[in-house]
């Protein structure tokens, strides 16, 4: 059983951890034609947290990220569209998750095709502009693309961290 | 290089922390060919001009006649693209853009919002190009030139 103090304590950690992952991917400029398209590092801390961990422990951690985020370095815009894809993306991900026929890397693509499926419906809906949904095939590809890499990523970090306190724990 | 190895060949393969699970690629593969047949897709292919394979429709020899601009959904107004001129739209919460129309080319010439997408996108020439600025709630649509002078619901 593991105590509050544990789980304030790791929150805390990945929460600050999304969040500058988050402002360093801000950072990079990503210019390619269509906008929208970035790697989605602060993905990685809820990836991991949500296999060495619980899931609403993720969520929270997840919906923490995107309000700092936005009130810090964003505005009110930019939260509405990242909840969006924020809370889509997990419940997709949970629920590949909870078919366990998929590892983190699979979870991880579909997560980022179902954030910025959701992203592109809210923008849509915003500007009242169908027309915007033919964005989707371009945003789906790139958000399983980057899924698909920082997938990877969290995979070999979910990894190490298993092994590393599965000894800690036992002492 | 061990990374690499374990990427398609690890020796547990129920380990959480393996890399690329089969069933994972199969996903990764299954949705970007589903990508790619929407995008063939002819009503997507029409649209923005930014499915995977396209561009704008319409008439790639003839300027554009009419410009639409949109805020917040609704039509703000109609204007003719041979006329050259500056006009400034009062956008969405106190918001405001600046667009330009010079020798048939519209552009977004200044707008308040924060990422000036819409300033950096390309000059808009042909009939159903847009431009468009998220933040400020803007579309700006050049018509095809068969649907001049047809309402919305004739379309």
């Amino acid at each position: 059983m593991r105590s509050p103090a544990e789980k304030a304590a790791k929150g805390a950690v990945f929460t600050a951890l999304a969040l500058i992952l988050s402002y360093v991917e801000s950072l990079i400029p990503f210019s390619f034609a269509i906008p929208g398209i970035k790697p989605g590092f602060a993905n990685l801390a809820v990836m991991i947290l949500l296999y060495i961990s619980s899931p609403w422990e993720a969520f929270a951690v997840n919906i923490l990220r995107i309000l700092l985020q936005g009130f810090l370095f964003g505005n009110l815009f930019g939260i509405l569209y990242s909840l969006a894809g924020g809370i889509f993306s997990f419940l997709i991900m949970i629920a590949v998750k909870r078919t366990g026929q998929f590892t983190v890397t699979g979870v991880s693509i579909a997560g980022g095709a179902a954030h910025n499926i959701a992203q592109l419906i809210v923008a849509s809906l915003i500007v009242s502009d169908p027309k915007i949904l033919s964005f989707m095939p371009v945003l789906t590809a790139a958000g399983a693309t980057s899924g698909l890499l920082t997938g990877i990523i969290a995979s070999v970090v979910v990894r190490r961290l298993k092994s590393v306190s599965a000894v800690d724990l036992q002492k | 290089m061990k990374i690499f190895r374990n990427l398609f060949d690890n020796p547990d393969p129920d380990s959480p922390g393996r890399l690329l699970g089969g069933k994972d690629f199969l996903l990764y593969i299954f949705l970007i060919i589903v990508c790619l047949i929407i995008s063939a897709v002819p009503a997507v292919r029409g649209g923005s001009g930014y499915g995977l394979l396209s561009r704008g429709d319409g008439d790639r020899t003839a300027a554009a006649g009419t410009l639409e601009i949109y805020v917040d959904g609704n039509l703000y107004g109609e204007y003719d693209t041979r006329t050259d001129r500056n006009i400034r739209v009062d956008a969405y919460n106190g918001t405001f853009n600046t667009v330009c129309i010079e020798n048939g080319n519209v552009s977004m010439s200044s707008a308040s919002c924060h990422n000036q997408l819409c300033v950096k996108h390309a000059p808009i020439r042909y009939g159903g190009e847009e431009i468009i600025c998220l933040p400020d709630r803007v579309v700006l649509r050049l018509l095809v030139p068969d649907e001049e002078g047809y309402d919305a619901l004739s379309r």
